[in-house]
């Protein structure tokens, strides 16, 4: 790339490189702010009074401080081949012109209502002042280089960031009401406004073209290095604002305390990552500062090498015999006083290439005024007798040069000594600083630490044992309740038998005399006694029916034998045997797959096939029933399943049917008491399976029962 | 033996498995006398003719029921197939109970059989007459040498 400065001569710009790792990580803390900032926005929305300015504020610096750092990381990203230092307070003006972009812009959105005038303004104010940031935190640069800017692109710049803060503005104030911490909506603005922000950034720095010169441009005196280490820290800090934003969105609302503890965890890390930034820098700075000082005094001891170097050079042409040797003593001491004009310049200005880059106390100031006389008559009469040694005639009287030079020569020793003492004495202060500052330091995160351990571990781990002892206390109450509970059920299930058994004896006499009575007396009374004997014979029958069901379920549990491998086979040929008669009745063909022999009670198993079998027989059409019994193995388990091509079941009856009592026809269509599907299923589960159906009405049912494999 | 008053006595505390039992043994084709004890201590006095059953007579077939008050009707049968004169009369155990135990229990206690009463009134019909036709027809019982006596 090629600029034409403006005297018309052709100087090369300097070429930067990215490192695209910070690049990229420059992005990540874009969108990270995005999101913040889409977070932030709900809560300065939703909150009142001081809550709300709290929020504001610290809202507004945890942006802020995002934009800043993504802005710092890109920065940083564009490697030149010159060392580039940073004018820290200008640093610091660009940080706060991104906290204020930021409040502007959650002021707006946090707003009930945003008209196009506000949008436009707010939009104007934020993308100004995230500009305003950029080109602040360019001026901050100090290096060997001239900048200029390309007028258009600077425009562009700042009208991208004009128009992405209206985009953000725009995708914020509609997404602040979305609570969820992931929404992808949120999470798709996010993205967009987090490359967005970039995009503005690198088209603000393609805006400046940078041209070597000599000399560093700018003030120098607060110019720091920015390490690895400081790169780090920026990129450290900002992920824990940004974590805190998103971990106080974190919805611990069954545990507020867990959620505060969160906050102030995070909070305490935040502080501890500043400080060790802030620290790094300082002992930095100070460390640079103690470098300089001794360079300095390097520069100060090499002074006294150069008069007394110049006083021997000065003796050695005076005395010289003119000609040759004499002008080659003359050269080396102009050399020489070059050499100590320059240094002398240095140390009483500063001179980057000698490292010497920094204004001197009024102390050291005040100490050069009064070596300035002895200073300069020595460089006068070194001036003379380098042009007097320099010519060829024989006989020069030097006397009076030399007389000059011995006799400043001593004063000014004592000067430059005094000066070095200085120099000493003020490097010493840095020296202690950066130690005390270290020690400050140390002594600043142990109290963090200190401190949150008071705030956070101790109610941390409070709260966990009172966890803790609510759980013991829980788990407690829940087993008393599980054995009482165990209990009763157990009681329940020895009444229910007890119950059902006892009421058996005097519904027997009931049913015995209704029948008897029938027996004796029907035809022989008028014909409405014969029906209200008829309607008593029924209803008995029907309640030993219910009974004798109802004992058997209660029987399932109560009565049952242990589990054996048992064959199923035989249990269903079983169950066939007896349901033979309403097999032979219905002409159903029940067919048989291979069955397998289970970890069973064959009794109950027996059951199991009877009743399944027992209904496919009872709920079927004008076909004849045709009934398949089969098995498989799945891993687990064996699948049994009941086939039939009867009336078959609607979906929606599919739980039902399994439940105590429950009845989907009237008695005239199909007898029953809704207890057998319920027994099965008290098998099946006392066996640790399950019962299900498939069924189409009109169809065929399938009944499948799973009985674990032992 | 036909054409003499056959003997039961039945041992029955509910009222109405004993009218029940009486109204089967009526529609029955042999001539009975059916004697109703509703406890075991009753019926033991009854067997040993006590007061106030001095007059009683030896029945021909025992109808014994297992839950009684007082004595069970295990105790009674095992002081029955204890007892060298009241061994020799037949014991049906007619009873409620189908539990395992207690059929083993009634014929170690050499009970003749052992009959659960069947919970609908055909069927308790058609035991009672089985009943009838085996024990009180079919099978031949020893002469009784000692009825009447007293």
């Amino acid at each position: 790339m090629v600029d034409m400065d403006h005297a018309g001569v052709a100087v090369a710009a300097l070429v930067g490189s990215y490192d695209y790792v910070l690049v990229a990580l420059s992005v990540v803390i874009a969108i990270m702010a995005a999101y913040a900032a889409l977070d932030l926005a709900r809560r300065v929305t939703f909150a009142r009074g001081w809550a709300r300015m709290l929020w504001l504020t610290g809202g507004a610096i945890a942006m802020g401080f995002g934009i800043w750092s993504m802005h710092y990381m890109g920065m940083l990203a564009f490697r030149l081949s010159v060392p580039v230092q940073y004018d820290w307070p200008t640093v610091v003006w660009s940080l706060i012109a991104a906290i204020a972009a930021s409040a502007v812009a959650l002021i707006v959105v946090s707003r009930p209502k945003m008209g196009i005038a506000q949008a436009l303004l707010g939009s104007a104010l934020m993308g100004g002042g995230i500009a305003a940031m950029h080109y602040i935190g360019m001026a901050a640069m100090r290096m060997p280089a001239m900048c200029s800017y390309s007028p258009g692109l600077v425009a562009l710049s700042v009208v991208l960031a004009i128009v992405i803060s209206l985009v953000a503005l725009w995708l914020t104030f509609h997404f602040r009401r979305d609570r969820r911490s992931l929404s992808w909506r949120k999470s798709a603005s996010a993205v967009v406004m987090g490359l967005a922000i970039p995009v503005m950034h690198y088209t603000g720095m393609a805006a400046m073209t940078l041209t070597p010169s000599t000399g560093t441009h700018g003030d120098l005196s607060h110019a720091i290095n920015v390490s690895s280490l400081g790169v780090a820290g920026i990129g450290l800090v900002t992920f824990v604002v940004l974590g805190a934003v998103f971990l106080t969105n974190l919805r611990f609302d069954s545990l507020p305390t867990a959620r505060q503890l969160a906050t102030r965890y995070f909070m305490s890390l935040a502080i501890i990552s500043v400080l060790a930034i802030l620290g790094a820098l300082l002992v930095e700075y100070q460390g640079g500062e103690v470098r300089s000082g001794a360079r300095m005094i390097d520069i100060a001891e090499r002074q006294k090498m150069f008069s007394q170097a110049i006083t021997k050079d000065a003796l050695l042409v005076e005395r010289s015999p003119a000609g040759a040797q004499r002008q080659r003593v003359a050269e080396d001491l102009r050399s020489v006083a070059m050499l100590w004009e320059k240094s002398h310049a240095a140390l009483q200005h500063g001179d980057p290439t000698l490292g010497a880059s920094r204004g001197n106390s009024p102390q050291l100031t005040a100490l050069f005024a009064a070596l300035e006389p002895d200073f300069i008559a020595m460089l006068d009469a070194t001036r003379g007798l380098v042009e007097q040694g320099a010519v060829q005639t024989p006989a020069v009287s030097l006397g009076t040069e030399v007389n000059t030079i011995l006799e400043h020569e001593p004063r000014f020793l004592r000067g430059m000594a005094a000066i070095a003492a200085e120099y000493e004495r003020e490097v010493t202060v840095p020296d202690e600083l950066k130690n005390q500052l270290q020690l400050a330091l140390l002594l600043s995160v142990l109290g963090v630490l200190l401190v949150q351990g008071v705030v956070v571990l101790r109610p941390a781990l409070a709260n966990i044992q009172r966890g803790i002892s609510e759980l013991e206390l829980t788990k407690q109450a829940l087993q008393r309740n599980s054995e009482e509970l165990g209990r009763s059920n157990a009681e329940l299930e020895q009444f229910a038998y007890v119950a059902s058994h006892d009421l058996q004896e005097p519904l027997r006499m009931v049913a015995s005399y209704t029948q008897l009575l029938a027996r004796r007396y029907r035809g022989k009374l008028d014909s409405e006694a014969d029906e209200f004997i008829g309607f008593a014979v029924d209803g008995a029958t029907r309640m030993q029916t219910l009974i004798r069901d109802l004992l058997s379920y209660s029987r399932v549990m109560t009565q049952g034998h242990s589990l054996q491998p048992a064959d199923s086979r035989v249990a269903c040929d079983m169950a066939r045997r007896n349901l033979q008669k309403s097999i032979e009745e219905s002409g159903a063909t029940v067919s048989v797959g291979a069955l397998p022999t289970v970890h069973a009670d064959a009794t109950q198993l027996t059951q199991l096939f009877q009743n399944l079998i027992g209904n496919a027989l009872k709920y079927r059409n004008d076909r004849a029933p045709q009934i398949r019994v089969d098995a498989r193995a799945d891993e687990e388990a064996w699948l049994f399943s009941v086939q039939d091509n009867g009336i078959g079941i609607e979906s929606q009856y599919f739980e039902r049917i399994f439940q105590m009592f429950q009845r989907l026809h009237t008695r005239d269509e199909f007898s029953g008491t809704g207890i057998g599907l319920a027994i099965c299923r008290r098998i099946v589960e006392r066996h640790g399976g399950k019962i299900w159906v498939e069924s189409e009405p009109g169809r065929g049912s399938t009944f499948h029962f799973a009985i674990p494999r032992a | 033996m036909n054409s003499r008053t056959i003997e039961i006595l039945l041992v029955e505390d509910n009222p109405g498995d004993a009218r029940l039992t009486l109204e089967a043994f009526k529609e029955g084709r042999v001539l009975n006398h059916l004697v109703v004890m509703k406890d075991g201590v009753e019926a033991l006095a009854y067997l040993r003719r006590r007061a106030p059953y001095a007059a009683a007579k030896t029945p021909d077939l025992i109808l014994l029921d297992l839950n009684l008050p007082r004595k069970s009707g295990r105790e009674v049968l095992a002081e029955i197939k204890s007892d060298e004169q009241l061994k020799v009369i037949p014991v049906v155990v007619l009873t409620t109970s189908a539990d395992d135990q207690d059929v083993a229990r009634a014929y170690s206690e050499h009970a003749n059989c052992y009959i659960t009463k069947p919970v609908d009134l055909e069927q308790f019909l058609r035991v009672v007459h089985s009943i009838e036709d085996f024990w009180l027809t079919l099978v031949r019982l020893p002469e009784k040498g000692d009825s009447g006596v007293g």
